[in-house]
């Protein structure tokens, strides 16, 4: 398994830092796993920190795109931080970026999830 | 504990003075050894020098101890005086005389090799007539022999089968086969004198296969109203009045050198060797040893068989995928023809059999052609199912549809079929003869334009990738072509090619590439990519689908004036 998930709560929010990659095979399917079992547990609002991710390819860009989707129909709300360059690029060219809230520190995500 | 008969018992191999070898099962404990029987011995020897109380074998839990109980002369276990001793499978006992009786203490004997059975058999039928010894011998012969034959699985098993029936004089003999989740099934059914019998008519005792599963050994039984309670009660066995019952588990032998002395480890559950009587059926030593020989045999052939079987399935999987990929591959533009306007060159490497990425030209009408790259998100099969199905849904654009609403009614498709997990990135065009370029980007990397040497990345309009987000809307954008305009159309595989150091390709190398080049031929472009990416990566492993396709703007011919 190449990436790994930590979860926490900051302020009230659930955090998830995720380290590796998001790729074909277990790693989307962790990830979808573990946001849908989070919003099942009465969360509303989730971080993604994607500080510590090296590595994002199609189908992890889908399972990205699923956890926005299952978040958004089980109305909580998902944020991305701390996006990197490549991810960003991958966003650009995909149009994605005005699907996904986004903030560029975990702080301000937070933040923003306060309000 | 249970007191059935067990192949892998503890045995005496016992060496008269010149005589011939015989084979004493230790059931009892103490095990009394010595002269004659007047003092209890359980192995009688006829030596007159070996005191009637002479020695014992006492089992301590597992293990098995060996006393001197007072032979004059010492007992000694390999060539050692003791007291007493714990033994050791292969262990020698002597009597400290010369010329007179020796014992080998053997564990386990179950997973003896025909070539050793073969010896001992040898030695053994020369007295041992009287039992059919010889006979025996040759049906074991037969058997080994029919089983390395090339005849066809199932008529070695039923010889096999046969083998063993007429060997312990059964009524009926059972080839059980284990599934997977080790279920037994039956294989093929057997009555004595090679009847062929259905499998359906058959009821094993379940109680004898169960015991022989959990211990993990043979089970033997030659008599059953002398058996323990639990198979005495058993339902078949009191319905069927069955006497006799064997069952044999057949395991896979752990591959490893047979040379080597490697401690016995079973291996998967291959299946059962059963046999049941309704008389008792007087097993002998030697047949439990020629069973417990053929259930090696016969282990070793369905392990093997099983092999050439999973072999077969990967083989024809690798068949079938074989196929789809001729079929991907022949769906791709063959041989481009040379448009009156635009001349094209292209290549698909999956990295797989088959793959995610496709490209197509095709004509509108006699004044525009269709150009199309298409990423579908993931690799192989999956992908490679989807590709065909977006072909397939693109191509209806040749008969009038606009495109914008192609894509449109594609992503509500695949959003409404969310389970399929998959989405594509696209982009399509449409050339007309005078440079007017109409396109579509849907989420997928920007074509590079090459135009008098210089190249950028204009098609920066688009939309997202088909299929990822319900509702999506898909407009045409427009450009103008100048003649000898080159477009590079590319999938991330190009630009995301990785080398050892899984740094990527990016698009500035492709572009870098690129750069300069004002009158190279398409193929030359091509292969100037592709052998950038490959001295780039340096023989690394290719993580995703490769293609390419170069799309360049002759000249406005029109056809009615030419």
């Amino acid at each position: 398994m190449a990436l790994h998930i930590t979860t926490g709560e900051v302020d009230g929010i659930a955090v998830l830092w995720l380290e590796g990659r998001i790729v074909l095979g277990e790693e989307t399917i962790l990830l979808r796993e573990k946001v849908k079992s989070l919003i099942a547990a009465g969360n509303k609002k989730l971080v993604l920190n994607m500080y510590n991710i090296t590595l994002i390819d199609s189908s992890g860009l889908g399972a990205l795109v699923a956890v926005h989707t299952t978040a958004k129909l089980g109305g909580a709300s998902v944020r991305l931080c701390d996006l990197g360059a490549k991810f960003n690029e991958l966003l650009h060219i995909t149009r994605l970026l005005t699907i996904f809230e986004v903030s560029s520190t975990e702080a301000e995500a937070i933040r923003s999830l306060s309000k | 504990m249970s007191d059935l008969p067990r192949v892998d018992g503890i045995t005496l191999e016992v060496a008269p003075p010149g005589g011939s070898r015989f084979f004493v099962r230790v059931t009892e404990s103490p095990f009394l050894i010595g002269r004659g029987g007047e003092t209890g011995n359980h192995l009688q020897l006829a030596d007159r020098r070996i005191s009637r109380r002479c020695a014992a074998i006492v089992s301590e839990g597992d293990r098995y101890t060996l006393e001197d109980r007072g032979h004059r002369q010492g007992i000694f276990v390999n060539g050692k005086k003791i007291d007493h001793c714990v033994l050791q499978d292969g262990d020698s006992i002597a009597f400290g005389l010369d010329d007179s009786y020796q014992i080998t203490f053997r564990t386990s004997d179950g997973d003896m090799s025909v070539r050793d059975m073969l010896t001992r058999v040898e030695s053994i039928s020369s007295t041992d007539t009287a039992h059919g010894g010889l006979h025996k011998l040759n049906l074991l012969l037969e058997a080994t022999s029919l089983l390395h034959s090339q005849l066809p699985l199932d008529s070695v098993l039923g010889t096999m089968l046969d083998h063993a029936i007429a060997i312990t004089d059964a009524d009926r003999g059972l080839l059980l086969e284990a599934d997977s989740a080790e279920q037994l099934h039956v294989r093929l059914a057997r009555g004595s004198g090679g009847a062929r019998l259905s499998p359906e008519s058959l009821a094993p005792s379940q109680t004898a296969l169960r015991q022989a599963l959990e211990q993990r050994s043979s089970i033997i039984t030659k008599d059953l109203n002398l058996a323990d309670l639990e198979l005495q009660a058993a339902q078949s066995i009191v319905a069927q009045h069955l006497r006799a019952v064997v069952a044999i588990p057949l395991y896979a032998m752990p591959r490893a050198s047979s040379m080597e002395s490697v401690v016995l480890r079973r291996g998967n559950l291959l299946g059962v060797l059963y046999l049941d009587s309704r008389r008792p059926a007087a097993f002998t030593k030697l047949d439990h040893q020629i069973l417990a020989a053929l259930a090696v045999e016969a282990a070793s052939i369905l392990d093997n068989a099983r092999l050439v079987e999973r072999e077969r399935q990967r083989q024809r999987l690798e068949q079938e995928l074989s196929i789809a990929r001729d079929i991907q591959q022949a769906l791709l533009p063959g041989g481009f023809r040379d448009f009156p306007h635009l001349a094209v060159a292209g290549s698909n490497t999956p990295c797989l059999a088959v793959g995610g990425d496709y490209y197509d030209v095709f004509p509108m009408d006699d004044n525009r052609t269709a150009f199309l790259i298409a990423d579908v998100s993931g690799k192989g099969l999956g992908a490679a199912l989807l590709t065909t199905m977006l072909q397939g849904a693109l191509s209806g654009m040749t008969i009038g549809a606009d495109p914008a609403r192609v894509f449109n009614l594609i992503n509500r498709f695949l959003c409404e079929h969310a389970e399929v997990g998959r989405y594509a990135t696209m982009f399509f065009g449409v050339l007309d003869l005078d440079g007017h370029l109409n396109y579509i980007n849907a989420g997928h990397p920007s074509p590079l334009l090459l135009r008098h040497g210089v190249v950028t990345e204009p098609f920066i309009e688009g939309s997202y990738p088909v299929g990822l987000i319900p509702g999506a809307d898909y407009v045409t954008a427009r450009m103008e072509l100048q003649q000898d305009d080159t477009l590079i159309l590319f999938s991330d595989g190009v630009t995301e090619a990785m080398d050892p150091d899984e740094q990527m390709f990016g698009v500035p190398r492709l572009r870098g590439v690129l750069d300069g080049w004002q009158d190279a031929s398409l193929d030359h472009l091509q292969k100037a990519v592709f052998e950038s990416v490959k001295n780039f990566t340096r023989g690394a492993n290719q993580g995703d689908d490769i293609t390419l396709l170069l799309v360049r703007y002759r000249a406005a011919v029109r056809t009615a004036t030419s």
